[in-house]
């Protein structure tokens, strides 16, 4: 006989001892099972359970009903069961009842209207039942917010720092802009200062004056003939401008000396100069500071020059006079 | 053991089940003190077998005394005012008080306990056992083990429901 088959059997012999409708001698022996036997007694009592629950649904009929009426209920204790039964069936009743029409319910502490059990109970199988996909899907849908998270933050810190970095550029930047410009206001203020001061020097200065020029033109000297030429130098007088007049332009280049005619030394040399004709005349000019010069006389040595070498052609004597 | 005994007087529609149960089980103990040990039987088995011999006592007093009024008194425990032993009626107020009561005794169990024992109880015939199947495979337990725990919270929540109720 299939397993299911003999449970069924032997529910219903468990069944009909509970009502009372087995004979005496085997409800003798079920007697002896439900005090000796562990397993049997604890069928019996789940048995017990569903005929009361049963009873309480109204769903027994026939003879089970009548029995159950006739034999079960005798007794007190078992009279209890059945109301407790009902209470506890009434009290899913009574939740469910008010779950649907979401009114105020006696809320026994974890129990739930029929319905959302079921839903509840679904729901559960969602998290207890070892749905491995899903909660390997949970798991890394987890890590992946956790990872993206934790990307976004350090991103997010990071141009954050970068935003401070050029804000703090731009206003190093902004500082070194106003100080080149204060800078500049200086120096603006100090050229402003410098241009007054100097206008104001310049009208304090005396008007800038015309040199003072002498100018003489000397003769080579000839033998025997009379004093030296006379060079009136007056007082105030910058420069002594002289011109030796040549008997022959013999040489590309000449120089002229001043030698002080009582020591006999050299005073001044000229740089090399060229000859220049003005009017029938062919010369050299120079141009002696008038301090150099005391009131005595001199000699002008005129040097032909060719080369490296210098030859004496003419000697100009002359004689200063201070006034 | 107590608790079977207690039944096994009670299908024999013993008036005291819980006397003859404590007495069944005070004899076991008071051979268990003479003789250090039962032999020839389980201990379950040798508890049926005074519990046989306290019932036979017990019928023969009966028969030889006939019931008496305090016997009508003490069996009726909190529903001593029912009128008719196949239909017992119940007033609202002896209801509510046992709802009451089943409300404080399910808070006193743990969650678990509590869930199971509810959602246990739920539905009829086919979609009661599909709905235990259901259980028993959730919680990785046969039907049997199922059951067994589900009597066990329930037989916690009776007891827990009577002394409530008897308290009131």
């Amino acid at each position: 006989m299939p397993s299911a088959d003999k449970q069924r059997l032997n529910d219903l012999v468990l069944s009909r001892y509970l009502l009372g409708s087995l004979p005496a001698e085997e409800a003798e022996r079920l007697d002896e099972l439900s005090v000796a036997d562990d397993e049997f007694a604890l069928r019996l009592d789940a048995a017990e359970n569903d005929l009361v629950d049963a009873y309480a649904r109204g769903e027994l009929s026939g003879d089970a009903l009548e029995q159950f009426q006739k034999f079960y209920l005798s007794s007190p204790r078992r009279r209890e069961k059945l109301e407790f039964a009902r209470t506890l069936l009434h009290s899913g009743e009574r939740t469910a009842d008010a779950g649907a029409r979401a009114t105020t319910r006696h809320a026994i502490p974890g129990a739930k209207p029929t319905d959302q059990t079921s839903q509840s109970s679904s729901l559960r199988r969602w998290f207890t039942v070892p749905r491995l996909r899903l909660q390997w899907g949970f798991a890394f849908a987890a890590v992946a917010l956790l990872f993206g998270g934790s990307y976004l933050f350090v991103e997010n810190e990071r141009l954050r720092h970068q935003a401070n970095e050029a804000r703090n550029q731009q206003i190093a930047l902004n500082q070194h802009a106003q100080e080149l410009e204060k800078q500049l206001d200086e120096q603006r203020s100090t050229n402003a200062s410098t241009v007054k001061e100097l206008d104001r020097l310049r009208e304090t200065l005396p008007p800038p004056r015309a040199l003072k020029i002498v100018a003489a033109l000397l003769l080579p000297q000839m033998r025997g003939v009379g004093e030296a030429p006379t060079v009136s130098v007056p007082p105030g007088t910058d420069q002594v401008q002289l011109r030796l007049q040549l008997e022959s332009n013999d040489f590309p280049a000449y120089q002229v000396a001043l030698r002080d005619s009582v020591t006999n030394q050299v005073l001044w040399r000229s740089a090399k100069l060229k000859a220049k004709l003005q009017g029938d005349a062919v010369g050299v000019s120079i141009s002696l500071a008038a301090s150099l010069l005391k009131q005595q006389n001199y000699m002008l040595e005129l040097y032909g020059a060719a080369g490296t070498s210098a030859e004496l052609m003419a000697s100009y004597p002359f004689r200063v006079v201070l006034k | 053991m107590r608790r079977r005994l207690v039944r096994y007087f009670d299908f024999r529609n013993c008036p005291f089940p819980d006397d003859l149960a404590d007495e069944t089980l005070n004899r076991v103990a008071r051979k268990l003190e003479e003789k250090g040990e039962i032999v020839g039987a389980t201990p379950a088995h040798y508890c049926y077998i005074v519990a046989r011999l306290v019932l036979l006592e017990s019928v023969r007093r009966r028969d030889h005394d006939g019931p008496s009024l305090d016997d009508t008194e003490r069996s009726g425990g909190v529903l001593a005012s029912l009128a008719k032993p196949s239909e017992p009626a119940i007033d609202t107020a002896v209801k509510e008080r046992l709802f009451t009561c089943l409300e404080q005794c399910l808070s006193k169990l743990r969650t678990q306990e509590r869930e199971l024992i509810l959602e246990y109880y739920q539905g009829i015939q086919r979609e009661k056992i599909e709905r235990r199947s259901q259980m028993a495979a959730q919680r990785g337990l046969t039907m049997n083990a199922l059951s067994i725990r589900a009597c066990r919270i329930r037989t916690k929540l009776e007891a827990c429901v009577k002394a409530c109720s008897e308290e009131t």
